[in-house]
């Protein structure tokens, strides 16, 4: 039986005037991808950073790998990783030294093998001495991603990973979070490009209004529109968001 | 504290410095360096600068900064309490919010970690405070050095202090006002005693600490402000046993401190982060070159439509010059120019009423003065969509229809006639004020200078705005240093840049001032005054504002040939 790796029950974040995210609950197995979806203010980015512990939430739990969030946060978030879609690194190291950095919280003994093998499978041979200023958003955005997979982790939130990224990249990121499903991780990624969820992910969840619309695997989600069963996702989004255009 | 977090503000303040220093070996940033080194050489190192006269007036006047260090340490604390609610969380940049908030770190060593970080600008701050105290022979420059690197640190406890004291009431439901609580009961134990030892100041021959000290130091205050005054010890001491003493008061204060913080940790990773992106937000724009401006701007959520016309065809300098008007309207400080400046008039026109003073008048014509004069010499800073800023969207500038010359123009007419409408309030203001202080002869000269003035402000505002973007347009790469990080450099740059405009306005008024001077000169000699100022700052102010026509188009004709990297 697969072991659940992000277990979310009954989540709500309150700001002073709204309500982000209204009782959300799911559930992320070990080599499952799931897909966050929904339009622009739909509570994706709140959810991920209240499973990430930037945000508190308001009510109800999250679990990573077996570890509630809420009571030991530092336990829970050395087997997660988040990856933002504007990666902020610190100005005055070098791509080296955040590696090192980030083999240092994590206490992982292969740092420097394993970092190596990263920046090779990222493209980043050759970057190790440069600075972040010096580098394009793209390679940024690599950048965090081998931080954020440096120690392994077993529950990786994607948000957006595809910004800034040439189609070379793209499609190494895709082959990288595949392989990191198929290593036992349960990946999270919110984007707003069908197409890659589509392509990578084998569960989807769409949010709207800071509540879960449609959830379940990409067949079952196809499956729960009949009509447009043999359509892309781009038209059961269309539907489920009430966005659809009337008929010529 | 985690191992990883002194790596990380060991390598990023070793990063920094180096980054700095490596970055000298270009010249935009050597030949400022290099000022400014030579500025602190005139200031602080230069040999018989110090005085060594060991005089009663140098031991008055050490006494007397002994005497108001104790207030200065009072306030800075106190601040720290007051702007606590509006910042009720440790501050972190957006990297160490973005990162460190994610990875398995406790809140106390993130706190921790926020002390550590700006080690390294206390101590280069607590050299200058050595340096400082070089030039005084009562001072030690050690204890200065040291004393103000562990004053900063406590300043720095004190905030963070405040911030998660903060921070913990939000986090139990309390808001607004209640959390102004410390700050005022921190207010009150200073203030009453010092109320209670207040009396007028008197006769006290110009020496402001016979009036000062008392107030700190009897009675109630004595035991109110004792650790202020052992803290003042510190990098103000004469002896050992002094030093100590206040070391003493500054280990046990920081050490509470330090448990108050450990103490009150709450979840602050939320308004950290909202902290981060705003204060990021701040410093974008405040690098992007528009300064106080693109700050304004930075915060503006939303804007009324203007209702400025703009017709759909005609000459291209002319949407420039409306974008430029709308948008500095909008965001630039000019319409606290003008309320400053129409107070500037009331205290002109009643002030001396009022006070029975010629005092006032006199006051009131330097306030407005340095008013005027202000608005002239910052415009060009004051502006956010100058062409320093501008330079962020060359390429977009560059794709447009639309020659240097009518991207200057726009730009430079927009910024003079902004700065007109404050300029001629803040000269109303002196000339009222002159009026009621000038003898009856003096008043044709009065009205002279306030119908000189008039044409003369927007020509001389045009002058500093054209003289910046010049500098913009011929040195782009210079500029674009500006937008960095700030070091040392900054302050010889800063120099650099007044010099180059006092030196070029200087030559643009060659011209202007002899028209001005001949005209006035034969106005007073055949005894009309009045209109021959008038005139006279007519036609210098058209004599400059041909003078800024020709640059422009000088300068214009740069715009076109530039390549749209400025670099």
């Amino acid at each position: 039986m697969l072991r659940a790796m992000i277990e979310v029950t009954d989540l709500v974040k309150e700001y002073e005037s709204a309500r982000a995210v209204d009782g959300l609950t799911f559930t992320v197995q070990a080599g499952q991808v799931l897909g966050l979806v929904g339009p622009n203010g739909a509570g994706k980015t709140t959810t991920m950073r209240c499973i990430c512990g930037v945000l508190q939430p308001s009510q109800g739990t999250i679990r990573v790998a077996g570890i509630d969030l809420g009571a030991d946060a530092v336990n829970a978030k050395r087997n997660m990783s988040f990856i933002p879609d504007d990666p902020q690194l610190f100005d005055y190291l070098t791509i080296a030294e955040h590696l090192k950095f980030y083999g240092r919280v994590y206490g992982v003994p292969d740092a420097e093998t394993h970092a190596a093998a990263l920046l090779h499978e990222l493209e980043l041979d050759g970057k190790q001495d440069q600075l972040p200023g010096t580098l394009s958003r793209g390679m940024k955005q690599k950048v965090a991603i081998a931080c954020g997979l440096l120690h392994r982790p077993k529950a990786v939130l994607f948000d957006e990973p595809l910004t800034g990224l040439d189609p070379v990249a793209i499609r190494r990121i895709k082959q990288t979070i595949k392989r990191l499903a198929a290593a036992g991780s349960a990946v999270i990624i919110s984007s707003h490009l069908l197409g890659l969820v589509e392509e990578i992910a084998t569960h989807l969840m769409l949010m709207q209004n800071g509540r879960k619309v449609l959830h379940g695997s990409i067949a079952e989600v196809k499956e729960s529109i009949p009509d447009l069963k043999d359509g892309g996702l781009e038209a059961i989004f269309l539907r489920a968001t009430g966005y659809e255009e009337e008929p010529a | 504290m985690h191992s990883a977090l002194f790596y990380l503000a060991f390598r990023q303040s070793a990063g920094g410095l180096k980054h700095r220093l490596l970055r000298l070996k270009q010249p935009r940033y050597f030949v400022p360096a290099l000022l400014a080194i030579a500025y602190f050489w005139l200031s602080f190192g230069m040999p018989g600068l110090v005085s060594h006269d060991g005089g009663a007036n140098t031991s008055g006047r050490f006494e007397m900064y002994r005497t108001f260090v104790v207030p200065g340490i009072a306030m800075m604390m106190l601040m720290g309490w007051a702007t606590a609610p509006s910042r009720p969380a440790p501050a972190f940049t957006r990297p160490e919010a973005a990162q460190l908030f994610v990875l398995p770190f406790t809140r106390r060593d993130l706190v921790r970690y926020r002390l550590l970080r700006p080690q390294l600008v206390f101590i280069l701050l607590g050299c200058f405070f050595a340096l400082g105290a070089s030039r005084s022979p009562e001072m030690s420059p050690l204890y200065a050095g040291i004393g103000g690197f562990l004053l900063l640190n406590l300043a720095s406890l004190n905030a963070m202090t405040a911030a998660l004291l903060a921070n913990r009431m939000k986090h139990m439901g309390m808001h607004s006002l209640l959390l102004h609580i410390p700050s005022a009961l921190i207010l009150a134990a200073l203030a009453l005693p010092v109320w209670r030892n207040f009396q007028t100041m008197g006769p006290i021959d110009g020496n402001v600490a016979r009036w000062l000290g008392p107030l700190f130091s009897d009675g109630l205050a004595y035991y109110a402000f004792w650790p202020m005054r052992q803290l003042a010890l510190v990098p103000m001491a004469t002896s050992l046993a002094e030093f100590g003493q206040g070391i003493a008061v500054v280990a046990g204060l920081a050490l509470l401190y330090y448990v108050a913080c450990m103490l009150l940790v709450a979840p602050f990773e939320e308004r950290a982060l909202e902290l981060a992106e705003t204060t990021g937000k701040k410093v974008d724009a405040m690098r992007s070159g528009g300064g106080f401006a693109a700050l304004a701007a930075s915060r503006m959520k939303k804007a009324r439509t203007t209702k400025l016309k703009l017709a759909p065809t005609g000459p291209s300098w002319r949407a420039v010059l409306w974008q430029t008007l709308v948008a500095e309207w909008r965001v630039g400080p000019w319409k606290l120019a003008v309320g400053l400046s129409g107070l500037l008039v009331l205290l002109a026109v009643f002030g001396e009423r009022l006070s029975h003073s010629r005092a006032t008048g006199v006051f009131a014509i330097g306030l407005s003065a340095a008013m005027g004069i202000m608005l002239i010499m910052m415009c060009p800073r004051m502006l956010a969509t100058g062409l320093h800023t501008e330079m962020r969207r060359l390429a977009l500038w560059k794709a447009m229809p639309l020659s240097g010359y009518a991207l200057l123009r726009g730009k430079i007419w927009g910024g003079a006639i902004l700065v007109l409408l404050p300029g001629v309030i803040a000269l109303s203001s002196a000339v009222a004020a002159s009026m009621s202080v000038a003898k009856h002869d003096e008043l044709p000269i009065v009205i002279g200078v306030f119908c000189a003035g008039v044409p003369l402000i927007p020509a001389l505002a045009m002058t500093m705005i054209g003289l910046e973007s010049a500098a913009v347009m011929m040195f782009p790469a210079w500029l674009s240093s500006m937008h960095s990080e700030p070091g040392f450099e900054t302050i010889g740059r800063n120099l650099l840049s007044l010099v180059v405009r006092m030196l070029g306005g200087s030559l643009l008024s060659i011209i202007p001032g002899t028209i001005f001077a001949v005209v006035t000169v034969l106005g007073g000699l055949s005894g009309k005054i009045s209109a021959a100022l008038g005139i006279a700052g007519v036609l210098a102010a058209i004599a400059l504002i041909a003078e800024m026509e020709f640059v422009i188009w000088l300068v214009g004709k740069r715009f076109d040939e530039i390549d749209a990297t400025p670099e």
